[in-house]
């Protein structure tokens, strides 16, 4: 089964209950220091591994907590960290299951 | 005025601007005749001589074959602009270049530099190829570096900045331009400006209540007789200094009740030339553009609703543009929004000061600094040069390692009192030569810190080391947040699904790889194979829906071995913080493709555009029948607008017949739109479905999760299923789709501990071989996993089920709609 990609709170190191301020400031603080890099910035410690981080994911992280309905989603799934969640399967094997799909 | 300066530029329609600004002031930039704005008009003399702006405009009525405006509109478009006694033809792009050329050299003469560095204004909803025009003609003009912003958020940063106090509602930015029309939504936090939304209509302008001026007078020659057709391109010239003439009406009748128009012999008919000399009055005037205002002001009641904003909720309305000074409009826009109109805000400048003042935050210096002395360590330091936060902070790195031990800056107090100093604690620079410093900002002003730097650990012998700079300002104001994406930008999949990038109200730049599986194979060196990534711009998931705006093109000819179907193709689009996009798609051996053909806007025959609104017309008569059968509200008003829209195409392809390139361009923006509409019909035709689809995923995921989940997977789907019956409830469409999304994702990761799941669908897909676009791959997937099954390795089979599942057929249909697309 494949890792699941970090969320958003932990890519920017702030709680999944961190205010809107709190996480512009991270994303302020991690994009000047990778942009002058920092390699202190450049990865961090999740579940016991060390993770990359660029200013790339730094900006999409900071896409979906500025959006409501990604905020919500990813919030959603921070709920059920102590499972990794593996991709998304294509429609076609849904498809393969039976299920129907749009 | 300190050294550091930032340059902001509103290039519009009619007139553009410009503002410098110093860190503390905003100063406008006056042209060479001491005014602040410069027409966009250009003028080519038969010896070649250009002249813009108010000099050339001089020769707009009675020179018009050598004099051109009012090029924005077509920027991006494959279209040049005739000059008659020159013998040159010119495209928008080097038009509007010629403006900026212009405006920079006001620059120079009236602040001593020619400036490198610019941000320009554009409208909200300017496309990606008008977009990219714009910064092209930024070059051309001599600029090494621009940055585009919406026009909207600067003048709501121009606004912001200028309030006395914060304004805690949200509040509506109103923008009517010559060309176009965008509404904004703000609202501030915590000093934090944060567009929460916008909206507008590329073809909504001060030019058209000048066309309905010119409609009055033509209908007046009507009525003596005299049948002047539009569509006729004998009439074109008379037309253009008829339209110059109602301008001027428009801004007398904002001062007077009535305006004259005269102009000998401005048409030839069969009979001889037909003079005009018609009255019009500020009532008719009214008459004309109230169903234009009414447009707009329909625009704006769309965004507040769409982002749950109630009429008479909104803290304020800023108004920006020449048009907005006519009292009538500013009357009905107040009485239909409910709202205060912000004061002491220049309408015509707003926009570039504003643009400034992001120049500022983006810290896009309109000149480059000297180069620091020689002896002094260098530091590269990253700040935000504007910011709404009081504590933000530095990073800093030394570009001559080991010179420095600690770091640490200083704000000195300031005698006026406006705030004691500070200073910081030493910073310890890190083994990769790195630091980081919370800083502290005055409230309201600028903060110039000196940075200090020693060898040796601070406490003993401390060796104080020369640094450069040593000294750098942070503004503290109301701040934008990265300009947001204005339309989510993706790929034109094979199926007609977009797969998203950039989804729109992401911060800009931004940068994305996804790994896409090519549908068809292509033999290395065949001359005329070419596989296509088409790149699309808009909000549906059906990809031809959306707007192509360029396409990522793989030719046989150029690969150095074959690409053969169900390869994976890396495929990455970037943005920049100016809204240019690049893309590039690497192949599994390493090469790399990054030519985008056709980033401009193509332009449609007249007899293609009515061929398509014809089949528009089709779908919408069959899509507004179930709708009327549901009485489905919503989707009926969403059909009266794509009939008037098709309406609206319909005239404007006849204007185009005769020549009238913005016609055009308005024709097939109509047509676009008009199929978006009846999108929108077709979608909430299929809502009772999407009820029926979701109850269908929340049984089937509930099987799943209560069966093979954890306690916290059951609550989150709980949590989610809730949400999205919500969502449902209030049609929040692309909500639903997200929330099922979420409610499959936590399905999937308990079906798949489910005994024997990926056996399962191996025996499916295998039972659908004889299907397979490419049987030898098919089998050789079976052949392995067969093998995985035999030694119970299940990660394996996953792997040939997805390697199975991407050989599964494609629609032809499907991959025609999608711009031909040859990715999935």
């Amino acid at each position: 089964m494949s890792a699941a990609a970090p969320s958003p709170f932990a890519m920017l190191g702030v709680q999944p209950d961190a205010g809107a301020r709190d996480v512009e400031r991270a994303a302020q603080r991690l994009l000047a220091q990778l942009e002058v890099g920092a390699r202190s910035a450049a990865s961090f410690e999740l579940n016991g591994q060390w993770v990359d981080r660029t200013a790339e994911d730094v900006r999409g992280a900071l896409t979906v907590l500025r959006d409501p309905e990604q905020r919500l989603a990813a919030e959603l799934r921070a709920m059920a960290t102590e499972v990794e969640l593996p991709p998304p399967a294509s429609r076609d094997l849904w498809a393969a299951l039976g299920w129907r799909v749009g | 005025m300190s050294t550091t300066r930032f340059l902001g530029i509103d290039l519009g329609t009619t007139n553009s601007a410009a503002a410098l600004f110093d860190g503390d002031q905003v100063h406008l930039v006056r042209t060479s005749a001491g005014g602040t704005l410069t027409p966009s008009v250009v003028r080519l003399d038969a010896r070649g001589g250009v002249t813009v702006g108010a000099r050339a405009r001089r020769f707009l009525e009675s020179d018009p074959q050598n004099t051109r405006g009012e090029f924005k509109r077509l920027m991006g478009a494959e279209h040049t602009i005739a000059f008659a006694a020159a013998k040159a033809s010119k495209s928008p792009t080097e038009l509007s270049a010629l403006v900026l050329k212009s405006i920079r050299k006001d620059v120079e003469d009236q602040f001593g530099f020619a400036p490198l560095r610019v941000v320009i204004a554009v409208p909200a909803l300017f496309e990606l190829p008008q977009s990219a025009a714009t910064s092209e003609a930024a070059r051309l003009a001599g600029f090494e570096k621009v940055e585009l912003l919406q026009e909207p958020v600067a003048s709501a940063i121009a606004a912001g900045w200028n309030a006395e106090e914060a304004e805690a509602r949200p509040w509506l930015v109103y923008d009517l331009g010559g060309g176009t029309f965008d509404a904004s939504l703000l609202e501030t936090q915590d000093g934090m400006l944060r567009v929460v939304g916008h909206d507008g209509d590329n073809f909504l302008g001060g030019r058209d209540f000048d066309g309905a001026i010119v409609a009055h007078v033509l209908a007046h020659l009507r009525v003596q007789g005299f049948d002047v057709d539009p569509a006729d391109p004998v009439h074109a010239t008379g037309l253009r200094r008829l339209r110059h003439l109602a301008e001027d009406a428009k801004i007398e009748l904002s001062r007077a009740d009535r305006a004259a128009i005269t102009l000998p012999e401005a048409f030839q008919l069969a009979d001889g030339p037909v003079d005009v000399d018609v009255d019009i009055t500020r009532d008719e005037l009214i008459a004309g553009i109230t169903p234009l205002v009414d447009r707009s002001i329909a625009v704006c009641l769309r965004l507040l609703a769409a982002h749950g904003v109630k009429v008479g909720e909104l803290g304020k309305i800023v108004l920006v543009g020449g048009p907005t000074v006519i009292p009538s409009l500013r009357e009905r826009v107040g009485q239909a929004l409910v709202a205060p109109f912000a004061h002491g805000l220049d309408p015509m400048t707003l926009v570039a000061q504003g643009a400034a003042l992001f120049a500022a935050s983006a810290g896009l210096t309109a000149d480059v600094a000297a180069p620091a002395s020689t002896s002094a360590v260098r530091l590269w330091l990253q700040y935000p040069t504007m910011t709404s936060d009081l504590t933000p902070f530095l990073a800093g790195r030394l570009l001559d390692p080991g010179e420095v031990d600690a770091v640490r800056v200083e704000r000195p107090a300031v005698p006026e009192g406006a705030g004691n100093g500070w200073q910081s604690s030493w910073e310890m620079v890190e083994p990769d030569g790195t630091f980081l410093i919370g800083l502290d900002l005055r409230v309201r002003g600028s903060s110039t810190f000196h940075v200090t730097a020693v060898k040796n650990v601070p406490g003993d012998k401390v060796d104080p080391v020369a640094v450069a700079p040593c000294e750098f300002t942070i503004v503290h104001g109301v701040t934008l947040q990265d300009p947001p994406l204005s339309r989510t930008v993706g790929i034109a999949r094979a199926d007609d699904v977009v797969h998203v990038y950039f989804p729109r109200g992401a911060p800009l730049p931004i940068r994305r790889s996804f790994s896409l599986t090519v549908v068809e194979t292509l033999l290395a060196g065949h001359e005329t194979q070419t596989l296509r990534v088409p790149i699309v711009q808009g909000e549906f998931h059906k990809a031809h829906l959306c707007r192509l705006v360029g396409t990522l093109e793989i030719g046989a000819s150029q690969l150095t071995q074959n690409l053969n179907v169900g390869c994976e193709v890396e495929v990455a689009l970037e943005m920049d913080r100016g809204g240019r996009l690049t893309a590039q798609a690497k192949l599994p051996w390493g090469q790399v493709f990054d030519e985008v053909a056709q980033l401009v806007a193509p332009q449609l025959a007249p007899d293609a555009m009515l061929d398509l609104s014809n089949a528009i017309r089709v779908r919408l008569a069959r899509a507004l029948g179930q709708a009327v059968r549901l009485l489905d509200a919503r989707a009926i008003a969403a059909g009266n607008d794509a009939e008037r829209l098709l309406g609206e195409a319909a005239a404007l392809v006849r204007l185009a017949r005769g020549g009238d390139a913005d016609a055009s361009e308005k024709a097939r923006r109509c047509i676009i739109e008009a199929d978006g509409e009846v999108a929108t019909v077709e979608a909430s035709a299929a809502w009772p479905e999407m009820a029926v689809e979701l109850q269908t995923v929340e049984d089937r995921t509930r099987g799943w999760v209560a069966r093979y989940g954890s306690a916290t997977e059951r609550q989150a789907l709980d949590d989610a299923i809730r949400r999205a019956r919500a969502a449902l409830e209030a049609r929040r469409e692309a909500e639903v789709c997200r929330l099922q999304e979420v409610m499959e994702q936590l399905a999937t990761s308990a079906w798949s501990r489910s005994p024997g799941a990926w056996t399962r669908s191996f025996a499916h897909l295998r039972s659908c071989l004889a299907e397979a676009r490419d049987l030898r791959a098919a089998e050789a997937a079976v052949r392995r996993g067969e093998d995985a099954k035999s030694r119970g390795d299940e990660a394996a089979l996953e792997k040939v089920c997805h390697e199975l599942a991407d050989l599964m057929p494609v629609s032809a249909a499907d991959r025609r709609q999608a711009f031909g697309s040859g990715v999935r």
